[in-house]
């Protein structure tokens, strides 16, 4: 006969197993479901989730996930998602989570492409989409201020004591976004040209 | 790497901003620097933040429908 305790141990094994995929999904579900506004606008809203809530991944985690998104192909929550359902729950896991992210978006593109082609010329559907794009571009800054407070001080917050100045990530931020506006560079070229910058030097 | 990052998102806040602004509309220029300040200095939540900004615009649309229509 087998031993009770090792299948208990399974059980409850199997359970955590279970819960944690079940815990993905339903995050990633309402992370996809107020992902408004495009990839960089819900980088704020997975980093509340993953890295204060749930503490997945640590915040240097998080901004390097960012940074791989943006070589990878799909967008970042998808990238995000199988990343940290990887890590959480393994494959299953990474399903999970992805499907999660992605299921709102199918369903509500479908509804709302069914919606709008009924209702184009309604003035309080046209203001809201108008007003949520507005308001993504304040989460975007946001999003945008933590990754450089990251990158040009070491820190994720105005903590001012713990600031540490890094001159050359400034002059690579300058001149990136110089190049970006004048010259209209490829994203992906200019990750690859500041990463074997960032390498040369940091190394 | 991070610094391109950064400097990626930036040019697409320009290009964004850009178009935003060209709505000359009151409350699309105030909810940009309010939802960011209320994102990133005061933490709140940003599922709320993407509700109250479609309360509000749904509020405007239908104050200026009204002052459109009491103009007749």
């Amino acid at each position: 006969m087998s031993d009770p305790n090792v299948f208990n141990e399974e059980k409850k094994e199997w359970f955590s197993l279970n819960k944690a995929t079940m815990t993905l999904f339903l995050v990633f579900l309402q992370i996809g479901t107020f992902s408004i506004g495009g990839g960089y606008a819900i980088i704020p809203l997975i980093h509340g989730q993953v890295v204060h809530a749930y503490q997945w991944l640590t915040l240097q985690e998080y901004t390097d996930i960012i940074t791989i998104s943006q070589m990878t192909h799909g967008p970042l929550v998808v990238n995000t998602a199988s990343f940290v359902g990887i890590r959480i729950g393994g494959i299953t896991g990474s399903i999970a989570a992805t499907f999660g992210s992605i299921l709102p978006g199918t369903l509500s593109s479908i509804f709302l492409y069914r919606f709008f082609t009924k209702h184009q010329n309604i003035d309080f559907v046209a203001n809201v989409l108008k007003g949520l794009q507005a308001s993504s571009l304040g989460l975007i800054v946001s999003a945008a201020a933590t990754i450089i407070l990251l990158s040009f001080f070491g820190v994720s917050s105005l903590d001012f004591e713990q600031m540490d100045g890094n001159i050359v990530a400034v002059i690579l931020f300058a001149a990136s976004l110089f190049v970006l506006r004048k010259y209209k560079i490829n994203p992906i070229m200019l990750l690859l040209i500041t990463g074997v910058i960032g390498l040369l030097l940091y190394s | 790497m991070e610094a391109g990052v950064a400097a990626i998102i930036v040019d697409l806040l320009i290009d964004m901003s850009r178009v935003i602004l060209k709505e000359n509309n009151a409350l699309m220029t105030f909810l940009p620097i309010a939802v960011f300040t209320a994102s990133f200095i005061f933490n709140i939540n940003v599922l709320l933040l993407i509700l109250l900004s479609a309360v509000l615009c749904l509020i405007q649309t239908y104050l200026t429908k009204k002052k459109r229509s009491g103009f007749r």
